[in-house]
């Protein structure tokens, strides 16, 4: 097995003969040292050559334990921190470990219970770097695996169901019935899983953060036009009619329009898909004092209440015989609520059986 | 019926559109990338021009919309209206930093790809009739 890296201790104590002491033991045991006199110090010390252990004196003069932990811990978090009292005031070492020291010791301290709290913290620290490591490779793994798919796999998927609306469109003259079923099944299987890859897509990029990153001023009405835009072709090749009832005034909304955009398509697209025939959609947007609106009604079939609390779980879908028989995955409306959600709203639903449904985005403003 | 100019770098789309349009009487031109795309605009004085945004990079796409919209030697053609399209969801400026000559002007289309033969109709109908 390869030796493994000398792990590095520094000890603040204003004690001389204490530090002195843990620095003779401490050597003696295999361990790079490194001594500070007073709480200042060992800051600086810090900085300069981060130790894998500090073991801090909780009284000093100047800076105390108390405030080094207070200061390292928000600076070097992987820092294993010790305290060490000298008169047993355990009130204090309990405080120490309330704030997050690891362990304390009480001064003078027989050698074998400062080697055990220091091989403790130590394996305490390893733990904590392997996790650290483990979770930046996940990170990164994700993000390549993401890249694949979006890149490697969505673009030729596209490329073979544009080359499949030859046939399917029967562009180059009707296809011969025999022939023409498959066409359609593959079709429909390709679309299915343009829409899973997309959704996953989706899914995957809406985390809180994120979102909080990418924000930006929006201009409320132009949200409204955008998703009226998007979703006026999807109604007249259904044949159904779409009514708009803009907000009055206007006001700005600091979102990430990205997502927010798919979201409120999401839901758009959703009354479209579960509208009646010949039905009315309407899109409509309310400014409210302390949030803002955006209502999506359809006049199909209504979603049954005892339904109603389920529909937002991911891959969920209605068993309902109108449900079932159109294409979809599930996740359309889990995103959208992920998304309001992150913005800080919700999504309300308003339905009753036979007289169509209501989804309503709230936002806060 | 009018002529119609695909700038796009992927072979498949270009011959599937092509088909689609042809089949509804259309005459179509192609170009694989923007540089042979805007000698074609010269040539061919084309009635509409489909572009793929995401060429080999994003800025090949926008390049050539840019070169159409604002430079004086294109003066001539800079009414073209431009269906652009691309298989990346829901191009928008505020992602990919797009200059503003080349954002969805009016008289602009822009659609996803994948798209159904009638979704392409639809839209080149609609900028050829304004």
């Amino acid at each position: 097995m390869a030796p493994r890296p000398q792990a590095h201790i520094l000890c603040i104590d204003d004690d001389e003969i204490a530090r002195e002491s843990a620095q003779a033991l401490l050597s003696r045991w295999g361990y790079r040292v490194s001594l500070a006199s007073s709480g200042q110090a060992g800051l600086e010390l810090i900085d300069m050559d981060p130790p894998d252990l500090a073991l801090v004196d909780l009284q000093m003069p100047g800076l105390n334990g108390l405030q080094v932990l207070e200061q390292v811990s928000g600076s070097h978090p992987d820092i294993i921190l010790i305290m060490v009292t000298g008169h047993a005031t355990l009130r204090k070492a309990v405080e120490a470990m309330k704030q997050g020291a690891y362990d304390f010791i009480s001064k003078p301290f027989p050698p074998d219970e400062l080697r055990l709290a220091v091989e403790r913290g130590l394996e305490r620290r390893r733990l904590i770097l392997e996790t650290k490591a483990l979770r930046e490779e996940k990170a990164r793994m994700e993000a390549n695996f993401m890249t694949l798919v979006s890149h490697q796999m969505r673009s030729p998927l596209a490329a073979v169901r544009q080359l499949l609306e030859v046939p399917a469109s029967q562009a180059r003259g009707p296809l011969p019935p025999a022939y023409r079923d498959f066409i359609t099944r593959a079709v429909t299987r390709l679309d299915l899983l343009m829409q899973s890859i997309n959704a996953w897509l989706a899914m995957s990029r809406l985390d809180e953060e994120g979102i909080n990153e990418r924000k930006i001023d929006v201009s409320f009405s132009q949200i409204i036009k955008d998703l009226v835009r998007r979703v006026e072709e999807e109604v007249r090749l259904a044949g159904q009619t779409l009514e708009v009832q803009a907000p009055e005034q206007d006001c700005t909304l600091e979102v990430d329009l990205e997502s927010l955009r798919e979201a409120l398509y999401n839901l758009a697209s959703n009354a479209v898909k579960y509208n009646r025939p010949q039905g009315r959609l309407l899109i409509s947007g309310r400014i409210l004092d302390q949030q803002v609106e955006v209502a999506v009604s359809d006049q199909g079939p209504g979603i049954p209440e005892k339904e109603q609390a389920y529909i937002f779980n991911e891959f969920y879908r209605s068993k309902s015989r109108e449900v079932k028989s159109k294409p979809g995955i599930g996740l359309g409306l889990s995103i959208a609520r992920r998304v309001i959600k992150a913005h800080g709203g919700d999504i309300l639903v308003r339905s009753q059986p036979g007289q169509g449904a209501t989804f309503t985005a709230v936002l806060p403003r | 019926m009018a002529k119609i100019l695909i700038i796009d770098d992927d072979d498949d789309f270009r011959a599937a559109s092509t088909a689609i349009l042809e089949a509804a009487g259309h005459t179509v031109f192609s170009a694989s990338d923007g540089k042979v795309g805007l000698e074609m605009v010269k040539a061919q004085d084309p009635d509409l021009i489909i572009l793929d945004i995401m060429m080999d990079s994003i800025y090949e796409g926008f390049s050539v919309i840019t070169t159409l919209r604002a430079t004086p030697e294109y003066m001539d053609y800079r009414d073209i209206p431009v269906l652009m399209c691309s298989a990346v969801k829901q191009i928008t400026g505020e992602r990919f930093n797009i200059p503003a000559e080349a954002r969805i002007a009016k008289g602009d289309e822009y659609l996803d790809k994948p798209f159904s033969s009638q979704e392409l109709l639809g839209k080149v109908d609609k900028l050829l009739a304004e």
